[in-house]
């Protein structure tokens, strides 16, 4: 669905070069965020975990500036083992203009359980109000880890 | 889930009938919540060669920055197995208060890449200060595109 609009405005885009390299670091406040689930392996521990490969996620990300603590992004999850809002809790973010960003992130749930999660992440800044990041998570429960890649959209809407 | 939500509304709306729909103040600067549906998508075989198809919808973040100003933007956000993207349209000065009537060249553009200036007709019907309709009409690789957006305001700069 939304692809179809991407394709027909957007198409206008492909007309043009890609000549021109845009890029912005995104300003402080709250953002829309879509994300997809684009792998989480090995899929038979995921799968107990009741993580699937494909999943799209919708959510808020909260960005505190560059170099800052209090990054928060939370998205609610559907699974086989329920339904509620997830907050993943980041270290400091990374400094101007510098796009790869890593460390330990806090996951917490409404049942109140929380878990340290190891993460990479790279931005891809778009302009001052919007982003790609790509976030690759190790989730490890009773001695089993499964890593999942998301590719998140961000999209600015308000501070 | 929207949907059984909406119908439920829109029966409320049904039930109190047209009074309320006097109801025209200005959107305030900030940033909304949009949600659009492709009400009409024309001539078939030239929208089929853009992928566009009438039902098609998607949510994004409009942000507006007041009557006659300039700097109002529709962000579009992409996540699917084969894309993650941004769609940006940046329109032209907003309408003057309290005018609906909206056209211009508007810039569209993905990251990665220039932007393409076209053509564009919009209409916008207020509810309050929080929220309105946009009706959007452009058209692309031959394709007559008219966009319906539902605008809910989330925030400010």
């Amino acid at each position: 669905m939304r692809a179809f609009f991407l394709s027909g405005l957007a198409g206008l885009a492909l007309y043009a070069s890609n000549a021109t390299a845009l890029a912005g670091q995104i300003t402080t406040g709250y953002y829309y965020g879509t994300g997809y689930l684009a792998s989480a392996t090995p899929s038979s521990v995921c799968s107990t975990f009741g993580i699937t490969p494909g999943t799209t996620t919708t959510g808020v990300f909260y960005y505190p500036g560059a170099g800052k603590t209090g990054a928060t992004l939370r998205s609610n999850y559907s699974t086989s083992k329920g339904t509620g809002v997830e907050a993943e809790i980041f270290p400091a973010t990374p400094a101007l203009n510098v796009t790869a960003w890593s460390g330990t992130l806090e996951e917490g749930f409404e049942t109140g359980s929380q878990k340290a999660v190891p993460f990479t992440a790279q931005f891809t800044f778009f302009d001052s109000d919007s982003a790609l990041v790509s976030v690759v998570a190790s989730l490890t429960s009773f001695g089993f880890t499964c890593k999942t890649t998301e590719n998140i959209v961000l999209l600015k809407m308000g501070v | 889930m929207n949907m059984k939500l909406s119908s439920a509304a829109a029966c409320i709306i049904g039930l109190i009938g047209p009074s309320m729909a006097q109801a025209a103040t200005q959107p305030v600067l900030g940033y909304y919540f949009a949600t659009g549906y492709v009400s009409s998508a024309t001539p078939t075989a030239a929208c089929s060669a853009v992928g566009v198809t009438a039902g098609d919808d998607y949510n994004g973040i409009f942000y507006y920055p007041g009557a006659g100003h300039t700097g109002g933007v529709l962000r579009q956000a992409t996540a699917t197995a084969t894309k993650t993207a941004i769609t940006e349209l940046k329109f032209p000065t907003t309408p003057a208060a309290g005018t609906t009537a909206w056209s211009g060249t508007l810039q569209a553009g993905t990251e990665g890449s220039t932007f393409v200036a076209t053509p564009f007709t919009a209409s916008f019907t207020f509810l309050d200060a929080a929220s309105a309709d946009l009706s959007l009409t452009v058209t692309v690789g031959g394709c007559s595109e008219v966009w319906d957006f539902a605008l809910m305001r989330t925030g400010h700069d």
